[in-house]
């Protein structure tokens, strides 16, 4: 795969911001005007102690005395309560903007990018990263942007206070440079060090998380009990916590070094900090006032400087985590989004040829479709066989227009897959996918895809389905939903009826090209026979491809298609291959045996 | 009112306990850490008064003071800061350690008490009381500052105690020096500077309100938004989401309820800042009077100017210190109870019956198991599972079980392996109820592959031994016996290969690998029963053949059980029990069975039309 793309710190802030004054356009002036209060609040307040300390020196009277302390204590307070709305209301932009911008553009993308992409190992390793980016406020996007304003209070902080040293004494600012410097080298070492060690250490954080989550699975507690696993998996969860343990030891001891540089950079700011400035003051260059507000000036520099070396190094972890979102951004679509061919000139029911496809998982050798050519007649029902592993899934995905050939071509009704718009093939494709996944929404919304639908034509299709008496007997029937992940009161649906309410989705959408890949894994003898009986019943009109394990369901297709290394290698009717007697029949002699020598004996 | 309090402090020395025991460094160099920093400030505060003071009066020595104050800053502030990470360190691996205990009570408690929703809602609320709203590290780290507020009230008070000592006046001096003279207006002015603090403690309640309604209203939000979110990172969901057109309402469904959440953030949010500024503004009181007293004394000159920054930074120094202290036992307070949801979640009780009953160790393996009139069902359910079943184990050979989905075959396999016992009835293993033996004792009697058994991720050889010290011959044998061999062999690292993508390299295997592997798992703990259900539900008419024709084999003079909707398994086994409703409702062997005109010819029937 090809290096992922680095992008400078102020790069990534700039992008980041192009984003966010598009749409919010008061940001930038929040921002200012944090900055403004946040840079005058320190000022008063080191002016406090210096204005008592002048009015006592210099004889004042009380009423001066009191005017300062309470016109200064006035705006303190001011400034306080301003810059804690303002620091709140910057908050709550970032936060809006991570939830409203940058996560639906991140949606946006995961949602319509080529599914083939977000399959792939690639694919999956760049939407978790970018998943991690945006996953709170602490870290990557909103990381980042929160990290704006602190980042350039303390760099404007450090070069008015450093202005304000350098009058005093160049050799202080020297000092404070030198701190800056080796601060800034140390938080790098330890960075890297970071970065090198990370990966080994994140690596016992999931694995933490992995046993933690695995272990407290109710499901799992079964097999964790007869087979008392409980020390096996402690052990290994426990050698996580030590690995981690022994990392972080490491990693907070260069973050230590950092506190001690600091000590002894701080030893050598004061030493010749005071030295100078008791030797002016003894000299008669500075009055007891300016003494106090000039140690004020040089500490809060210190403090300017320490966040900002802090907040760069925040930064520097979280350009990272925003070079990931934009690198699973920047994926480049293989399919075809660009205007197509018009998809309603496809017939009802389509015929779909298959010309020479061979298909290739990225990263592997082996071709899963191995030049395979097959024609299915307009309204012609196909049954797909094979052992696992013979490329009946991939087809599967290929047919559903999710993927695209590497080479040949897949024809529906003469027009390649290719020509069509991506989104727009769909239309003509309703697949019920080997693995059930259902929203935790509403039953109507699974079955119709939407939030309005026609309530009507969801009933038919879940009587069809076999369904609608089940739902019928719920007390929010079309609105119960299910699981709990969302409603308190939604139902779980037992395995046969997962297999049904996808079977209604299929029915909703009617389209005119059928797939379904194994649907009656989890069901019982009787409900088996049942389901074989309601697809036959609704798939006319509909050119379709049924695959299953279990053989008796290609008596009721037209015509078997029986795939081996990714290959049509023997296609006919049911009775015709048996006849051929080739793998298909070894196949089907082997699993009606049981039933056969029954009838024959 | 006494009995809180109580509670208080036996919640917080549990909770110590834990810590203690989980890592015994962690507490005594908080402690430490907060008794290094309580100091810290007072050497600025003192050294920079003295140091003041001597430069206006004109003393000598001063550089003296200057090395002082600087040599104390150096070793203080870099010995806490070093400390504090280490106590960091300790904490966290603390947490962690914490977190895994959960983990194993999880793995040992009943598994009938696993399963209930009441024990889930108690785990959720203990992993939350010990990750987002508190942790042990916050507990430990609260506690140890709230030593160092306590020492830092002693420090300021000890330095403010210099305003309580009246000098000797002259006796013309003016009124209102004397005045200002007196111990009992210095008595005033820190009492009036401590109402601050105090002052702020129903703000602080009323900040905690509105924190605790906004958390309240958040749950439900946050359970929405998760549930959305982990739609759209599954990328398997893709599939459906793009066929079926389904991504606009994904997305409608999240705009909602970032919404809802935004909105609230605002409204409390905004609610809260304002509680903060009159914090805020309460507190300034406290620097405002102190300015005022100690400087009216000063420009009487009863006071050195130098003293003036002392005091008051000893005395907003004493009056934050009040300030976060009460802060703190509030949120220690509330800490307590977070994770006392935690510990209490540590110390539930098991409930059911253990004996403690050996197994009798037979070479033979000879196990009577025998069901008498048992009834179950599960726990805050009205329905049977199963109603007055009374069967006995054809011991030694195979028996098959079949029937409709949800006839309670699954759930006889559980009472079986004790994952729970019977509501009325009793399971008898050699005459004696099952649960008189030890628990641990009595289910190294079953080799069960579950339908939904789990394979972790983990390496291959210890998935299969279900440990990590292993006879590797033994597991090689296992694995030829479920047909696994050949695929582990062609693995580069054989029986060490991770399984899975959780570890980097792992090996993703079928599953129909999977199947065979569980298999494999139950041959190698070489139980005297064998009970597998539904093992061939993944796999392709080749593997299932394969599974068929050695299962003989695998369950050789053992006791065992086959579940399957595949009704051809029942041609292999000696005895067919057939369920329906919650009983056995047939039993006999397969030929007899199909004689019958039953549910068992019913169920034949339906497959066997099509071959």
């Amino acid at each position: 795969m090809d290096e992922k793309k680095r992008h400078s710190t102020a790069a990534n802030v700039l992008y980041l911001l192009r984003h966010v004054t598009r749409v919010d356009r008061t940001y930038l002036m929040v921002l200012a005007a944090t900055l403004a209060v946040k840079l005058v609040l320190p000022v008063v307040a080191t002016l406090l102690p210096t204005a008592a300390v002048a009015a006592l020196t210099k004889n004042g009277s009380m009423g001066q005395y009191l005017v300062a302390i309470l016109g200064l204590m006035a705006l303190y307070a001011l400034g306080t309560v301003l810059s804690g709305y303002l620091t709140k209301v910057m908050g709550l932009k970032n936060m809006r903007l991570r939830t409203h911008t940058f996560v639906p553009i991140q949606y946006q993308k995961a949602l319509t990018m080529d599914f083939c992409l977000l399959e792939s190992p690639a694919g999956q390793k760049k939407s978790a990263t970018a998943d991690a980016a945006l996953s709170s406020n602490r870290v990557g996007v909103e990381g980042m942007l929160r990290h704006l304003e602190p980042w350039l209070l303390n760099l404007i902080g450090m070069v008015l206070y450093g202005a304000a040293a350098v009058r005093l004494d160049w050799r202080i600012l020297l000092v404070l440079l030198a701190m800056t410097g080796a601060n800034y080298f140390i938080a790098l070492w330890a960075w890297r060090f970071n970065m090198r060690t990370k990966p080994k250490a994140d690596t016992f954080l999931q694995g933490q998380k992995y046993l933690r989550r695995e272990g407290e699975q109710p499901a799992n507690g079964k097999d964790i009990r007869l087979y008392h696993m409980e020390k096996w998996l402690m052990d290994a969860h426990n050698a996580c916590v030590m690995g981690r343990d022994k990392w972080r030891r490491q990693s907070f001891g260069r973050r230590a070094l950092r506190s001690v540089s600091d000590s002894v950079f701080l030893v050598v700011r004061d030493a010749l900090a005071y030295t100078m400035l008791v030797g002016s003051f003894l000299a008669g260059n500075l009055d007891a006032a300016g003494f106090t507000l000039t140690v004020g000036i040089i500490s809060t520099f210190t403090n300017w400087l320490n966040e900002f070396v802090a907040t760069s190094d925040d930064w520097r972890y979280e350009t990272l985590e925003v070079d990931d979102l934009r690198d699973f951004l920047e994926q480049k679509d293989v399919l075809n989004h660009g205007p197509g061919s018009d998809v309603s000139q496809v017939k009802r029911p389509p015929q779909v040829e298959l010309r020479d496809v061979t298909f290739t998982y990225p990263g592997q050798e082996r071709p899963v479709i191995n030049h395979l050519s097959l024609t299915i007649r307009p309204g012609e029902k196909i049954a797909l066989v094979g052992l696992n592993g013979a490329g009946k899934t991939t087809l599967v995905k290929l047919l559903s227009g999710l993927y695209k050939p590497d080479s040949g071509e897949i024809l529906v009704d003469g027009i390649p897959t290719t020509d069509f718009n991506a989104a727009e093939y769909l239309r003509l494709v309703g697949t019920l996918y080997q693995d059930v996944n259902i929203l935790p929404f509403t039953i109507g919304e699974n079955v119709s895809g939407r939030e309005e639908y026609d309530h009507a034509r969801v009933w038919a299709c879940l009587e069809q389905a076999g369904l609608k008496e089940a739902v019928e007997a719920l007390p929010k029937g079309l609105n119960t939903s299910i699981t709990q992940q969302l409603e308190r009161d939604g139902v779980n649906l037992s395995g046969g009826q997962q297999q049904r309410l996808l079977f209604a989705r299929t029915l909703y959408k009617s389209a005119p090209l059928l797939i379904l890949d194994e649907p009656t894994a989890a069901l019982d003898p009787l409900a088996e026979a049942d389901l074989y009986h309601k697809y036959a019943q609704t798939t006319g009109g509909k050119t379709s491809v049924f695959i299953s394990h279990r053989l008796s369901s290609t008596q009721f297709c037209d015509r078997v298609v029986y795939m081996e290394h990714g290959r049509a290698t023997e296609v006919g009717t049911h009775r015709e291959l048996l006849e051929q007697g080739g793998k298909y029949a070894d196949l089907f002699q082997l699993q009606s045996s049981y039933y056969r020598d029954e009838k024959e004996a | 009112m006494k009995t809180p309090k109580n509670a208080f402090f036996r919640d917080c020395r549990q909770l110590i306990a834990l810590v203690q025991h989980k890592r015994p460094a962690t507490l005594p160099v908080a402690l430490l850490t907060a008794i290094l920093e309580s100091a810290f400030p007072f050497v600025n505060i003192i050294f920079g008064a003295l140091i003041l003071d001597h430069l206006l009066t004109g003393d000598g020595g001063v550089m003296v003071l200057v090395w002082w104050m600087i040599g104390l800053d150096f070793v203080l502030g870099c010995s806490s800061r070093v400390l504090r990470w280490l106590c960091r360190a300790e904490a966290l691996t603390a947490d962690e350690l914490a977190l895994g205990a959960m983990t194993k009570k999880c793995m040992t408690m009943d598994y009938q008490q696993l399963e209930t929703q009441e024990i889930m809602d108690k785990k959720a609320r203990a992993e939350e009381g010990c990750t987002s709203r508190g942790s042990f590290f916050e507990f430990v780290w609260g506690l140890s500052e709230l030593l160092g507020h306590g020492l830092t009230v002693l420090y300021a008070l000890i330095t403010v105690s210099r305003l309580f000592v009246s000098n000797s006046l002259p006796s013309d001096a003016n009124a209102w020096v004397q005045a200002l003279n007196s111990p009992w207006l210095a008595l005033a002015a820190v009492v009036l500077a401590l109402t601050a603090p105090l002052g702020c403690v129903p703000l602080t309640k009323w900040a905690n309100r509105v924190n605790l309604e906004w958390y309240n209203i958040n749950v439900d939000g946050n359970r929405r938004w998760g549930a959305v979110s982990r739609i759209v990172e599954d990328y398997r969901q893709g599939k459906d989401l793009r066929t079926y057109r389904m991504s606009d309402m994904l997305m409608d469904k999240y705009k909602r309820v970032v919404d809802i959440f935004c909105k609230h953030a605002k409204t409390f949010g905004l609610r809260t800042q304002v509680i903060q500024s009159l914090i805020a503004l309460v507190n300034l009181t406290t620097a405002l009077v102190a300015y005022l007293f100690v400087g009216l004394k000063a420009m009487a000159g009863l006071i050195t100017v130098g003293m003036v920054s002392m005091q008051v930074g000893a005395i907003t120094a004493l009056a934050g210190a009040v300030r976060e202290a009460v802060a703190l036992v509030g949120r220690l307070d509330l800490q307590r109870k977070y994770l006392k949801e935690y510990a209490d979640f540590l110390a539930i009780s098991s409930e059911k019956y253990n004996g403690t009953l050996p197994v009798e160790k037979r070479d033979d393996g000879d196990c009577d198991l025998e069901f008498r009139d048992v009834s179950f069902r599960y726990p805050n359910q009205e329905q049977w599972s199963l109603r007055h079943v009374s069967c006995r184990l054809p011991k030694g050979e195979k028996l098959a079980i079949v029937g409709p989905n949800g006839a309670g075959k699954t759930t006889f396999i559980k009472l079986l392996c004790r994952l729970y016992d019977p509501t009325e009835g009793e399971i008898l293993l050699n005459g004696i109820d099952v649960r008189k033996y030890d628990y641990g004792e009595y289910v190294s009697l079953m080799s069960v592959v579950f339908q939904d058994f789990k394979l972790f991720s983990m390496k291959l050889g210890e998935n299969v031994a279900a440990g990590i010290d292993y006879n590797p011959q033994q597991v090689w044998a296992c694995l030829d016996k479920a047909g696994m061999k050949e695929r582990t062999e062609k693995m580069e690292d054989g029986l060490e290969t991770d399984l899975y993508q959780q570890k980097e390299n792992g090996v993703e295997i079928s599953g129909g690998e999977a199947q065979k592997l569980a298999i494999a798992r139950a041959l190698y703990k070489d139980a005297p029963i064998v009970i597998l259900d539904e093992p061939t539900a993944a796999l392709d008419p080749v593997s299932e053949y394969e599974i068929y024709s050695r299962f003989g084999q695998m369950v050789e003079g053992k006791t065992s059980v086959y579940i399957s909707h595949r009704m051809s398994s029942c041609r292999f086994c000696d005895w067919v029990f057939v369920f329906d409703g919650g009983s056995i409702v047939q039993t006999g062997k397969h030929e007899e069975l199909l004689e019958q005109d039953g549910l068992y010819a019913e169920l034949w029937q339906a497959q066997a039309q099509f071959y």
